[in-house]
C-alpha cells in the first residue's frame, strides 16, 4: 500500500516537498502506517517565509473586521467538519474520541476569542501630556511569526497562536509535529477552501532543519514553541541570538495535593482524569499525587479502585476512556519509568505494563499506580508523560508545597480541599502557572493566558487571550503636537 | 497487582460520548418506529402526529450532535459510573397490522423510555450544565408527546 507523504502549504498552494528524508506516521492504536512527514529543507522553509513576508503589507492593511471575518469563516468550517477533524486527531494521536472532541472545542474557542481582535488590538491615548501635546499607543503587527507545535495536542495548540497573530495583521507559518501532521493538514484543507489571501497562513512540515531556517531567517520576527524543556531552552536561546521575540512553553511535573478535608467522591474522578486523560500526555496532566495526613489510606484505596475501572482501547470506539501512548518511543519511555520506579523501591499497586487490547496491537500502557514514593525518586521528579500515578504521603500542606517547590517545573498544580483558607494559601504560595482548586486539569480557556513558570516556560507573554495579542503586536508610541 | 484490561460492556455508558451516541441510537430507533408504523395507523390525526414525530426526531438528533460538539470540555471529561443502556433499549417492532390502540401504547412506551433516559442522563452529566439542560428539555418534550398521544 502506498502511503501519502503529506504536503506543505505555501502561498495558498499545496506543494510536494523535495525532501529526501521522511518520518513515518503511525496510528498508535493499531500500529498501522498512515502517512509520512517530509523533513522539509531549508530552501522550502525559506519559500514559505518569503510567501508570508510578501503577503504581510497587504494583509496588515486589510480592515480588522475583514480579517476577523476570515476567522469566523474558519470557525464555522471547523464546526461543520467537527466529527471528521476529531476522528483524524484520534487516529493519528491516539486519544479517546471524547478527548479529541474536547480538543477541537478548545480549538474553536481560540478562533472565537481571536475574533475579538477589533477590541483587543485597540491602543490607548492620553491628552495634554505636555501643553498641547497628546500621546498614544498603537498596537501594530510586526510581520512573519511561526509556531513549532507538539505531538500531544496537534489540533489545538497552533490555534493558541496563529488566529491571534493573523487576526492582528501578521502572517504566519505553522510547523506541525512531524509525529502527528494530519490534523493540521486537514485544518489547512478546510482553510484552503475559504479564500484566505495567499501567503497569510502557511504550513511547513519537518524537523530541526525547518525550525533552524525559521529562527535564523531575517524575515521572521517571532516564535511560539510548545514541547520539551530540553528543546525549548535550546530554541529560546537561539531565538534570542537572532533577535526574535519568543514564547516557549515546555515540560511539566504537576503535583496534585489532596487535603484530609477533600470531598473524595468528587475529587477522585477529577484526579483520575488528570493522570489518565490523554494517557497522561498532557502538559497539564497530574504528575505526582500528594496525600496529606489522614486522607492517605482512603485516597489510595479510592484511586486504585477507580483506576481499575478506566476502559482502555482504541480511541475511536465510543466509550473508551483512555487510548494508547502516541508513539512506540513514548510507550517505551513510560515502561522504562515504571521499571525505574520498581528498581528505586516504590511499591507498584497497579501495573499497567502487560495490558492487551484485543484487536489492537498498539502502544498501550494501562493505568499504573505507585505507592510509597519518596520525593527523591526519579518518578517523583521527572515528567513521565504517561498514565502513572506516583503517590507520596506527606504530613501537611507545608511539606507538600516544599516538595512542589523543590521540583524545577512550574506548569500546573491542583489542590483538593473543602477549606477556603487552604485554597487561598495554595493559589498564593504555589509557584506554578496554572492552579486548580478542586480541578484536576487546570486548563485556561482561550480568553486567559496558558501560563507556566520555572522550567515550564521561558518568555514573557503566553499563548491565548490578551497575552497573545500583546505578543503579536508592538506598542508603538506616537506623540503629537499640531501648530 | 497486575491490571487486566477493563472491557467496556456494550451496555455501559461510561463517557459523555457514549451517552450521546446511545441517545442518537434511541432517537433513530424511535424515528424508525414512527416512520414504519404511520402507514398502518387508521386515524389520520394520529398518522400525521407520527409523521411529525419523525421530523421531531431528526431535529433532536441535530440537537444531540450540537450538544456533543459544544459541551465536551477538557477540564471535566470525568468518568461516569452506574449508568447503562439496558433498561432504555427499545424493542424491535414487527411491521404487521396493529390496532391504533396498540400503536398508541407502543408509542407511549417509547416516549416513556426516552423521557426516563434523558432524565437520568441529565443527572449523570450534571457537571456539564448546558448538556444536562438540553437533556432535561428533551425529556420535557417526551412528556408533552405522551400527553398528546393520550388525547
Amino acid at each position: 500500500m502506498t502511503v501519502e507523504v503529506v504536503k506543505n502549504y505555501i502561498n495558498g498552494r499545496w506543494v510536494e516537498s523535495k525532501a529526501k528524508e521522511t518520518r513515518d506516521v503511525f496510528n498508535p492504536a493499531t500500529g498501522e502506517l498512515i502517512a509520512k512527514t517530509p523533513m522539509s529543507t531549508r530552501e522550502e522553509t525559506l519559500e514559505a517565509i518569503a510567501a508570508a513576508k510578501a503577503a504581510f503589507e497587504r494583509w496588515r492593511a486589510t480592515p480588522v473586521f475583514t480579517r476577523t471575518r476570515y476567522l469566523n469563516r474558519i470557525r464555522d468550517a471547523f464546526e461543520e467538519n467537527f466529527e471528521e477533524l476529531s476522528k483524524i486527531l484520534t487516529m493519528e494521536q491516539g486519544k479517546a474520541i471524547d478527548e479529541a472532541r474536547g480538543e477541537y472545542r478548545r480549538t474553536i474557542e481560540n478562533l472565537e476569542c481571536a475574533t475579538s481582535v477589533p477590541s483587543l488590538q485597540m491602543g490607548y491615548n492620553s491628552e495634554d501630556i505636555s501643553a498641547g501635546i497628546d500621546e498614544m499607543v498603537i498596537k501594530q503587527p510586526l510581520g512573519v511569526f511561526f509556531c513549532v507545535a507538539p505531538f500531544n495536542f496537534p489540533g489545538m495548540v497552533p490555534t493558541w497562536f496563529w488566529p491571534f497573530a493573523v487576526g492582528v495583521g501578521n502572517t504566519y507559518i505553522v510547523k506541525p509535529s512531524e509525529q502527528v501532521p494530519m490534523s493540521q493538514v486537514k485544518q489547512f484543507e478546510i482553510i484552503h477552501e475559504l479564500g484566505l489571501p495567499r501567503g497569510v497562513l502557511n504550513m511547513v512540515h519537518g524537523g530541526s532543519e525547518a525550525v533552524t531556517a525559521l529562527i535564523e531567517s531575517p524575515d521572521t520576527v517571532g516564535m511560539s514553541f510548545v514541547g520539551s524543556t530540553k528543546v525549548g531552552k535550546l530554541l529560546y536561546k537561539k531565538a534570542g541570538e537572532f533577535g526574535k521575540r519568543s514564547q516557549v512553553q515546555m515540560g511539566a511535573k504537576n503535583f496534585l495535593t489532596v487535603m484530609p478535608d477533600a470531598d473524595l467522591e468528587r475529587s477522585v474522578p477529577a484526579i483520575i482524569t488528570s493522570f489518565y486523560g490523554c494517557a497522561g500526555q498532557r502538559c497539564l496532566a497530574g504528575g505526582v499525587l500528594l496525600a496529606v495526613g489522614d486522607v492517605y489510606e482512603p485516597l489510595k484505596k479510592a484511586v486504585v479502585e477507580s483506576a481499575k475501572q478506566v476502559s482502555v482501547g482504541y480511541g475511536l470506539e465510543e466509550g473508551i476512556q483512555m487510548g494508547p501512548l502516541a508513539s512506540k518511543q513514548g510507550m517505551e519511555k513510560v515502561l522504562n519509568y515504571i521499571k525505574i520506579g520498581i528498581d528505586e523501591g516504590a511499591e507498584l499497586l497497579l501495573d499497567g505494563r502487560d495490558i492487551k487490547v484485543e484487536g489492537h496491537p498498539g502502544y498501550f500502557v494501562g493505568p499504573t499506580i505507585f505507592d510509597k514514593v519518596t520525593k527523591d525518586m526519579t518518578i517523583a521528579k521527572e515528567e513521565i508523560f504517561g498514565p502513572v500515578i506516583p503517590i507520596i504521603h506527606v504530613k501537611d500542606l507545608n511539606e507538600a508545597i516544599d516538595i512542589i517547590h523543590a521540583n524545577p517545573y512550574g506548569n500546573a498544580s491542583s489542590v483538593f480541599t473543602s477549606s477556603g483558607a487552604v485554597a487561598r494559601a495554595y493559589q498564593y504560595r504555589v509557584k506554578a502557572g496554572n492552579i486548580g482548586i478542586n480541578v484536576g486539569v487546570a486548563a485556561p480557556i482561550a480568553t486567559f493566558p496558558f501560563s507556566g513558570m520555572k522550567d515550564s516556560f521561558v518568555g514573557d507573554l503566553h499563548g491565548q487571550g490578551r497575552d497573545a495579542v500583546d505578543f503579536f503586536t508592538e506598542n508603538k508610541v506616537v506623540i503629537t503636537r499640531w501648530f | 497487582m497486575v491490571l487486566t484490561v477493563k472491557v467496556m460492556s456494550e451496555m455501559e455508558l461510561g463517557t459523555f460520548g457514549s451517552i450521546l451516541k446511545f441517545a442518537m441510537e434511541l432517537e433513530n430507533d424511535a424515528i424508525e418506529f414512527y416512520k414504519s408504523m404511520s402507514p398502518h395507523v387508521s386515524d389520520q390525526k394520529m398518522a400525521d402526529f407520527f409523521n411529525e414525530l419523525v421530523i421531531r426526531g431528526e431535529k433532536r438528533i441535530k440537537t444531540l450532535e450540537r450538544v456533543r460538539r459544544e459541551n465536551t470540555t477538557e477540564m471535566i471529561l470525568e468518568p461516569i459510573t452506574g449508568f447503562d443502556s439496558e433498561e432504555y433499549t427499545l424493542s424491535e417492532e414487527e411491521q404487521s397490522s396493529k390496532s391504533d390502540e396498540i400503536l398508541r401504547k407502543q408509542a407511549n412506551e417509547i416516549e416513556t423510555k426516552l423521557e426516563s433516559f434523558y432524565t437520568t442522563a441529565a443527572k449523570k452529566i450534571e457537571f456539564l450544565s448546558e448538556a444536562a439542560y438540553a437533556f432535561e428539555l428533551l425529556a420535557e418534550k417526551n412528556t408533552e408527546t405522551k400527553k398528546n398521544l393520550a388525547t
